[in-house]
């Protein structure tokens, strides 16, 4: 978290609003600070709706739960619409957040410990930052 | 857009007010301004602490922290 800075641009993998929403910890810090505006946080349309799809069934939240969490979200951070929607309909590939990052001109993709972005760290000039 | 607006008295203690009142010379804002950023705030935490508390009751209930968040995700990618 040391190397987040106020005003940077944050795109937001889907392990971090997880980690963020079951766990707490450093992930939720930077809710936090997407919250109070200290940084801004940007993530898209496929990416809410792999979160939708991990909590509903991977995790057994209902749908009001799952509507609350995504308005959550559309409250906090800025949520930008997906360059091919048509992907969707195959599942969400890993590196989805990384195109959001360019587009949105984010400082860094966040994720989580162990993450399968870890090594996509760099790519096109963006780091990827696990924050725990 | 105008947007509905009601206008209610509340009761601050004097310190309170005076720090609100050096933000607001330090951040060129009027009182009101700070007033409804406040209450944003606290009412987007609460909102933020219901979710915190009906994940970690799911949480608990799939494994705690034996929960693997990657592999849940990678589940989820397409094959390639």
């Amino acid at each position: 978290m040391s190397e987040l800075g106020d005003g940077d641009t944050i795109a937001v993998d889907t392990a971090v609003w997880m980690d963020a929403l079951l766990f707490g910890g450093s992930s939720e810090e930077l809710v936090k600070l997407g919250m109070t505006g200290r940084v801004r946080l940007v993530t898209s349309e496929i990416l809410l709706g792999e979160l939708a799809e991990l909590l509903q069934r991977g995790l057994d939240y209902s749908d009001a739960a799952v509507h609350e969490v995504l308005r959550f979200i559309r409250d906090t951070a800025e949520v930008h619409d997906d360059l091919d929607a048509a992907a969707a309909g195959a599942g969400v590939p890993r590196e989805a957040v990384l195109d959001i990052a360019h587009r949105a001109g984010a400082t860094c993709v966040a994720t989580t410990d162990g993450s399968a972005l870890a090594p996509l760290d760099g790519r096109g000039g963006i780091p990827v930052i696990s924050i725990g | 857009m105008a947007q509905d607006i009601k206008i209610v008295s509340v009761s601050i203690p004097v310190d309170l007010v005076k720090e609100l009142d050096r933000v607001c010379d330090l951040e060129h804002r009027n009182r009101s301004e700070l007033y409804r950023e406040a209450l944003r705030q606290y009412l987007k935490l609460r909102r933020w602490q219901t979710l915190r508390e009906y994940s970690a009751a799911k949480a608990a209930a799939a494994g705690g922290r034996s929960i693997d968040i990657e592999k849940m995700i990678a589940e989820l990618a397409p094959q390639t």
